[in-house]
């Protein structure tokens, strides 16, 4: 018995040290303005932020560079995991609790209006000395809903098409002017993805992307959005992609999987690109942050070729909110919409992450110019889809995902997973 | 055993002691269990105003195909894994128990995984079990295997992934608590059986495994409760893939809770899964204690 407690005691020693190695110190910067007494109080913010990797690093950034350069504001970062990071917003705001400013993805301000959880914004960006003409239109758009402005756009992160540079070059895919030639249209993409699968060597997919989850969606959206095509009628009550349109994107996707182009049941599109067994991947353009730091991948990135009508792409944006709160403060309010405006004026830092700034001025600032990459899928900014606002859409997108998935797998046809989302989708906004 | 009574003020000491217990013992455990129970009857919108709506949720969960499927999943989980647990856990504790030189290390080594958080054990068997890039395909491969072999896309294998993945994660509790049996048994019981003449054999099934009854018991009990409870390995390694065939009843909740924000039928058919696995731990109990 002394040995087995013994191990027992020792076992629990050990996972005590392991559960402390996991949890990251996540400290908020406190450098700007700490020490130094201002001559009136700085008016402090909370703020909280769902960004992990390269993105928390360049948004930690824009704060310290943002409280030193602002005596008057003073603004605390917490970012949280993404995971849990809606939950948390949420029962935060429900419980009294919640930041002065948070970032919230423009698809889910829908769900946040409706649930009456952050304020509409119009009155205190004038306040704030908000010009909305400074921010790119389309962008702008799918932040305001009912006409009214409901948050501030810090970018657009869509989806695009990276090619690894080396594999694209061995299989005559790059030009003499060292650019990428893609055939267009429908046809022209999928005999390119033929012609490689035939050039590749052994074991390299023409095409690597996720099988499962957000990413076959993302794609699906788009080649969707290329005909014009909507999710759901225009009062969000009931699905409207059951058509022609909805199921020639399936029935082109599952073609891709069907002739082992875009090999079945991938797991991690990004990882298999990464390591060079991809030569084309449908990724979204937070990928080139990380990519570009790796020094044996040499990739090209552009957006997603015109298959159908128009150029569209999937796409969603991060924007700044402001949660509601037991009693409004009008000068916090007015200092949290000047740091998001700030932030985005100057998210040249944010850009280096891979995603497009949402201010024209920005884009076309030398700062961005600078970045390799960036300015090439750049256009994306005006044409990008934005699913429509609903307070369901992420259980509509859960449930569309879900049938995605088997057909994915090959265990249901376009028809039956168009029919069955259909039905399901239905169901739930009929609640 | 019989409770002595002390005096009065022995007796409002010990509740003093208990206080702290019984106060976060009421409030994170005795509140939400009752408070999940009203709201089981009642629409609870995003911003968290409930009305009341009676049987509703329930009758709405009976109409519901996916509620039915994701029972059926963990029932089916429960019927693969408790077994396959009790009997590889046993073994493990019969091998460490013998005296044999390297049985603790054995005992570190069959227990650590134990200690590590499920997002870590699911992402080592991902990594492992992954098609193009994982361990054993391209083991596999290796041996001359032509096929790519989707551990994580076919119902079955899915399971069977599953499985795997929570016997290599857990077993090493049961195997403790087997080994604390094993070594409570008196060494002249098997002296005594040696000298009738009494195999290993014999020995194992006319000693170590009666003797080992109430330790069965608790392990198959706590067991079923944490088989019952399957999340984490499922939602992390499948997403409850492929489709909904591997989506357990705590999956349906958690989404039906947190991402269609629906709470009151969240809450119950967190009740359905709460009376489900007390009924199976009353019938165990008293499955086991019939026979004495």
């Amino acid at each position: 018995m002394k040995k087995l407690s013994a191990l027992v005691l020792s076992s629990v020693l050990i996972a005590g040290t392991l559960a402390g190695c996991g949890k990251e110190a996540e400290k908020a910067p406190n450098e700007g303005g700490s020490t130094q007494a201002p001559a009136a109080a700085p008016v402090e913010l909370k703020y909280w932020a769902p960004f992990s990797g390269g993105d928390g690093d360049f948004m930690k950034e824009l704060v310290t560079k943002f409280n030193s350069s602002h005596e008057d504001i003073q603004v605390e970062i917490l970012n949280l995991k993404a995971e849990e990071y809606y939950t948390k917003l949420q029962t935060s705001i429900v419980s009294n609790q919640a930041p002065d400013i948070a970032i919230a993805h423009a698809s889910k301000l829908s769900e946040l209006t409706e649930g009456g959880l952050i304020h509409e914004i119009g009155d205190v960006a004038k306040e704030a000395g908000i010009d909305w003409s400074t921010y790119s239109e389309n962008i702008l758009n799918a932040t305001v809903l009912d006409g009214k402005n409901y948050a501030v756009p810090l970018d657009t992160h869509a989806l695009i098409l990276y090619a690894n540079e080396t594999l694209v070059q061995e299989a005559g895919l790059v030009g003499a002017e060292g650019k990428l030639e893609l055939e267009g249209g429908q046809e022209g993409f999928m005999k390119t993805l033929q012609d490689l699968k035939g050039k590749l060597p052994e074991g390299v997919f023409p095409v690597a992307a996720t099988s499962n989850g957000d990413s076959p969606l993302r794609i699906w959206w788009t080649l969707y959005s290329q005909m014009n095509g909507k999710l759901l009628s225009d009062d969000a009550k009931t699905a409207a992609f059951n058509n022609e349109q909805g199921k020639q994107a399936l029935v082109y996707m599952n073609q891709m999987v069907n002739e082992d182009l875009w090999p079945k049941n991938t797991k991690n599109g990004g990882e298999i690109f990464t390591a060079n067994k991809g030569a084309l991947m449908f990724n979204g353009g937070w990928m080139t942050g990380s990519m570009e730091q790796n020094e044996n991948l040499k990739f090209i990135a552009l957006p997603i070729p015109q298959l159908f009508d128009r150029k569209a792409t999937w796409g969603d944006s991060h924007t700044f909110v402001l949660p509601i709160q037991k009693s409004q403060d009008a000068a916090k309010q007015a200092a949290a919409l000047k740091f998001a405006d700030w932030v985005a004026s100057n998210a040249g830092v944010w850009a280096q992450a891979g995603h497009v700034p949402s201010k024209p001025a920005v884009v076309n600032s030398d700062e961005f110019k600078a970045l390799k990459y960036r300015s090439d899928y750049v256009e994306i900014a005006d044409y990008v889809s934005y699913m429509p606002n609903s307070p369901k859409i992420t259980a509509v997108q859960d449930i569309f995902k879900k049938h995605l998935n088997v057909m994915m797998n090959g265990q249901a046809t376009p028809e039956e997973t168009l029919e069955r989302a259909e039905k399901e989708i239905n169901e739930l906004l009929a609640k | 055993m019989k409770l002595r009574l002390g005096s009065k003020g022995e007796n409002i000491a010990g509740y003093l002691f208990l206080l702290p217990f019984l106060i976060i013992y009421s409030m994170f455990m005795l509140y939400p269990i009752v408070r999940g129970f009203v709201t089981s009857f009642h629409k609870v919108s995003i911003s968290m105003e409930s009305t009341f709506i009676g049987l509703s949720n329930y009758t709405q969960m009976i109409r519901d195909k996916y509620f039915w499927e994701a029972l059926w999943n963990t029932f089916y989980f429960v019927l693969i894994s408790t077994p396959t647990l009790i009997i590889v856990g046993l073994t493990l504790a019969l091998i460490v128990n013998a005296n044999l030189k390297g049985t603790t290390f054995l005992r570190s080594v069959y227990f650590l995984p134990f200690v590590l958080s499920i997002s870590v054990i699911s992402s080592i068997w991902v990594f492992i079990l992954q098609p193009y890039t994982g361990l054993l395909n391209t083991f596999l491969h290796k041996m001359g295997v032509v096929s790519e072999i989707f551990w994580l896309d076919e119902p079955t294998l899915a399971w069977i992934s599953i499985l795997i993945a929570t016997v290599w994660w857990t077993v090493g509790f049961n195997m403790v608590l087997f080994l604390a049996g094993l070594q409570e048994i008196p060494e002249d019981l098997y002296e005594a059986a040696r000298i009738d003449g009494a195999g290993t054999w014999r020995q194992l099934v006319s000693i170590t495994l009666p003797s080992l009854k109430n330790v069965m018991l608790l392990t198959v009990v706590l067991q079923t409760i944490s088989s019952f409870k399957l999340f984490g390995q499922t939602y992390l390694m499948t997403k409850g893939g492929p489709g909904t065939s591997t989506r357990t009843l705590v999956q349906y909740i958690y989404e039906k809770g947190f991402i269609e924000r629906d709470m009151g039928t969240a809450s119950a058919m967190s009740y359905v899964l709460f009376v489900v696995t007390i009924l199976f731990a009353v019938i165990q109990f008293k499955f086991f204690t019939n026979k004495d």
